[in-house]
């Protein structure tokens, strides 16, 4: 349709205010004055850093509202996403920010993410291919790439988690490799660099809550109760530690084990 | 103007990025921001339909828990000891390690072959039945360990799988053909035991202790030397009788069984117990049983029509109902075969 781009129309004819929008999905919500799109950042960072992905979601939005061009803002909703377990959805967001910033490494890695939770490993690789190839990209490819690794059962998946670690010394990058292990059923793999993650960070409620998960899953749950009290001595609103305690406190030795055997919740 | 994607600084009054096509106008377009979102009923049903075509190992709740765990790092941590025991049931390792379909089709089609072989214990088909069980149990093992170490030689692949193999015989069959050998041996009826027909199979529990009631399978007591036997005068037929029998015991040892009027006493009171098949028992005798020896009268014996009922008829017959101990083979558990007549014995 190249031959209707030149056409020109009267600059007074405007369309009514009561037509419908083009965008119906872009919501016209005036961005708050006070806050620009850094203030809705920190504090989607800091609810991430909380394991608050929900709220952390909302606050990419937010930034997003206020300028469309923060990359940091789209490569954040799709992390969200994947770690709210909505796969197809951060797997087409992520497709679409891509449309918008083409080849950006943390959305390829995002999407390359998204494909393989949904076990389209082909395209996964390809997207994490182009992903590490793009010029200075950060940790989250490289992540990403161990994950990939790691579903495929490959022994390469600590190299891809070691270069991960090497460009990126923050302790919820670290969280978020024993996450992934977590997230593939290897609870002791992924109960080291958790453990490390809590060494580096001991203030930290995400971290302990991690570390009790990776506890729990192994079935150590004297030392996963110790991990869980310890976020609720950090943060006595934390919900999510208050819950997984009172589930280790109902799980009797005959019924947990029922209840794991017949895979009831 | 600099490009929020790749940093390229671009020229004024550009539309897009010159090195990456970045519209340099999103500020200004009218994009939808709110991404898409699932409900919680979308979540369910996917997570259903990805542990269906597993595409996670780790989706549901029992591959979570703590004892796939253990199982799954257990296949991990590649210790035999650790491997073996986690592959004793079939499709367990898979399971944990996140393959259903494997792990499914292992561990039900291994539960079909061995109920079948069970249900069918002691006919000639068990044995092969058994033997298709046995090789799903040493596949499914081959299976954990082919994939445990991949790159493995073919020969030291072979090698592994017949050492699985053997290890699955030492280690849990022969235990177990043991065990149930001796709490429930199968025995085929090779002549007929009224109730049981010729062809029947019945469980019997070689590790029950003889009790009074109970219904067992026993040894006839050897007749001695034949030279012994009385002589036959003419139309006189001498019977013999070998091998085992099935009957109840009706007195224990020391007790003084005597029969009055056809009704069978024991230690003075009316026999609460009554063999298999009812016999006329011969009239007015009384007898003490010597220790370790068990009063059962033999009426499940093949006989002449004629005579069934009537076991005075058999001679010496007082020297077949008294069964030393030692001839007791084991108590009677349950009929299994045909299927159709299972029960079990009381």
């Amino acid at each position: 349709m190249s031959r209707f781009n030149r056409l020109e129309f009267e600059p007074s004819r405007k369309p009514p205010a009561d037509a419908p929008s083009a965008e119906p999905q872009a919501r016209r919500i005036t961005p708050d004055p006070d806050h620009d799109e850094h203030h809705w950042l920190k504090l989607a960072e800091a609810q991430r850093r909380l394991g608050q992905y929900e709220n952390a979601l909302r606050f990419y939005s937010r930034a997003l509202e206020w300028d469309k061009s923060v990359v940091s803002g789209w490569v954040g909703q799709v992390r969200m996403l994947i770690a709210l377990e909505e796969y197809p959805e951060a797997e087409l967001w992520a497709r679409k920010a891509l449309e918008l910033f083409k080849n950006n490494a943390d959305l390829l890695a995002g999407r390359a993410q998204a494909l393989s939770r949904l076990a389209k490993m082909k395209d996964a690789l390809g997207s994490s291919d182009a992903s590490i190839n793009q010029p200075g990209h950060g940790s989250y490819p490289w992540l990403v790439r161990g994950e990939l690794m790691l579903a495929r059962g490959e022994k390469t998946a600590d190299y891809c988690f070691g270069k991960a670690m090497q460009m990126d010394g923050d302790w919820l990058l670290l969280l978020e490799i024993g996450q992934t292990h977590l997230h593939y059923g290897h609870a002791a793999s992924g109960l080291e660099p958790t453990r490390r993650a809590v060494q580096r960070a001991p203030d930290q409620v995400l971290a302990w809550y991690c570390q009790g998960q990776c506890e729990a899953a192994l079935g150590l749950s004297d030392a996963a109760t110790v991990s869980f009290e310890r976020c609720l001595d950090l943060l006595p609103d934390y919900a999510d530690a208050r819950i997984a305690l009172e589930q280790l406190s109902r799980a009797k030795p005959v019924r947990g084990f029922l209840k794991t055997w017949f895979g009831l919740k | 103007m600099q490009c929020s994607n790749c940093q390229f600084f671009n020229m004024p009054g550009s539309d897009a990025c010159g090195r990456c096509g970045t519209s340099l106008r999103l500020s200004d377009a009218a994009i939808a921001v709110l991404p898409p979102r699932a409900s919680p009923l979308q979540k369910r049903v996917r997570r259903i339909r990805s542990v269906w075509r597993n595409d996670r190992p780790a989706q549901n709740a029992f591959q979570r828990g703590p004892f796939a765990c253990g199982v799954r790092n257990a296949v991990e941590s590649g210790s035999h000891l650790a491997l073996f025991l986690a592959a004793v049931i079939p499709g367990l390792p898979h399971l944990a390690r996140g393959q259903n379909i494997r792990a499914h089709l292992f561990f039900w089609s291994f539960l079909l072959a061995i109920t079948t072989a069970l249900a069918m214990m002691g006919t000639y088909h068990s044995g092969l039945v058994l033997g298709l069980a046995f090789s799903i149990h040493s596949a499914a093992i081959a299976d954990v360990v082919h994939q445990r170490y991949p790159t493995l030689q073919f020969r030291l692949r072979m090698l592994q799988g017949a050492l699985v193999s053997a290890a699955l015989v030492i280690l849990i069959y022969a235990p177990i053909g043991f065990v149930i050998g001796s709490i429930a041996a199968p025995n085929i009826v090779s002549t007929q035991i009224l109730p049981f027909q010729q062809g029947d199979v019945i469980l019997v529990n070689r590790l029950a202790r003889p009790a009074v009631g109970q219904i067992v399978l026993y040894a006839l007591p050897d007749e001695g030397d034949p030279a012994r036997l009385p002589q036959l005068r003419e139309g006189q037929r001498l019977i013999v009788y070998v091998g085992r029998a099935a009957d109840r015991i009706l007195a224990g040892p020391g007790s003084v069984v005597e029969c009055r009027k056809g009704v069978l006493y024991v230690d003075g009171r009316i026999s609460e117990n009554l063999p298999l098949n009812p016999v006329k028992l011969p009239d007015a005798w009384q007898a003490t049983l010597p220790a370790d020896t068990f009063f059962i009268l033999p009426s499940a014996l093949p006989r002449r029509p004629e005579e069934r009922h009537n076991i005075e008829d058999s001679t010496n017959w007082l020297h077949l109902a008294c069964i030393p101990r030692g001839g007791i083979v084991g108590r009677i558990v349950a009929q299994t075969h045909p299927l159709k007549q299972f029960h079990f014995v009381r």
